[in-house]
């Protein structure tokens, strides 16, 4: 059996009836409370801590510090607008879905030594279609850098 | 006012970092060709593969439109299949180009190369028939391209 499962003793209950009406009626003078100070002075500290609600002009006070009322001035408000407005616009241009670049069109000499590799046996055409890829593909990523910014 | 000021150079700092991730990606797939051409003619094949290997493996960025990650990215498999064929290994050509055909298909010059370079890999794999209807998939496009481009403006 532990502590807590065993019937409190007479002097137990004597201090809890003390204890009881020292908190109920607190103002009768010549009272020996020495045997439950302790426990009377825990049963206030937890009384004076339900108490410590923030009252009405408390929380108002509190309120104003942590976010002061109308000390922005004009200029503060609208330049924070501006800067609210710009950093909205970009951030609707950086996630709306961009339209694809415009490719340069292939050139005549690409398309010709494309037919002229898609054939059997055409090792020596795939030369040509190498040499005409590779001027394709600068001019292709131009066009790609042109449209996304360069950074080089 | 400082919690605001710091909000908008978030928002700011953010959207900026979306664009340049696909500023970066072009840069960086322009470069890895240039820097591919380099290796190849110095005969460096196996390292120029690595290189464009590299660049199809890497994850694309949000703001890159569809269509032109579809560009970089089949124009870059079908020269992986063309390293793989002038480097002997039709096998890995023939993978390079099936990757890039997944990406989608579209009557311009990336698919019609990579078609003329799939059949290419199917001929030197003994698959004749096969890499013959590569062939004629590859000329149909680009015979629509050529007529397009004669009527456009003659040859370029």
């Amino acid at each position: 059996m532990t502590d807590e499962e065993r019937p409190p003793t007479p002097a137990e209950l004597r201090e809890a009836e003390l204890l009881a009406r020292a908190l109920e009626e607190p103002s009768q003078p010549g009272r020996e409370l020495t045997s439950v100070d302790d426990a009377l002075g825990a049963a206030y500290l937890l009384r004076a801590s339900k108490r410590a609600e923030l009252d009405e002009l408390r929380a108002r006070a509190v309120r104003q510090r942590i976010w002061p009322k109308g000390t922005w001035p004009l200029w503060a408000r609208a330049a924070a607008a501006a800067l609210a407005g710009i950093a909205a616009a970009a951030v609707i241009l950086a996630v709306r879905p961009r339209g694809p670049a415009r490719l340069p069109p292939p050139g005549a000499r690409l398309l010709q030594a494309q037919l002229a590799a898609a054939r059997p046996g055409a090792s020596a055409e795939l030369a040509q279609l190498e040499v005409e890829t590779a001027a394709y593909r600068e001019r292709f990523y131009g066009a790609l850098e042109r449209a996304y910014g360069s950074r080089r | 006012m400082r919690t605001a000021l710091v909000l908008v150079f978030v928002f700011v700092g953010a959207s900026l970092g979306c664009d340049s991730g696909a500023t970066r990606w072009i840069g960086e797939a322009s470069r890895a060709h240039a820097e591919a051409d380099s290796l190849e003619r110095s005969g460096d094949l196996e390292r120029a593969g690595d290189l464009l290997h590299d660049l199809v493996s890497r994850p694309v960025p949000a703001g890159v439109a569809p269509q032109d990650v579809r560009a970089v990215l089949q124009d870059t498999y079908a020269r992986l299949a063309n390293v793989a064929l002038k480097r002997g290994k039709p096998a890995d050509a023939l993978y390079s180009a099936d990757a890039g055909l997944q990406l989608g298909e579209a009557q311009d010059v990336f698919v019609s190369s990579l078609r003329a370079l799939r059949g290419r890999a199917l001929e030197a794999l003994g698959r004749d028939s096969e890499a013959a209807r590569e062939y004629e998939a590859a000329q149909a496009i680009a015979e629509a391209l050529l007529s397009e481009a004669l009527v456009d403006g003659g040859a370029r």
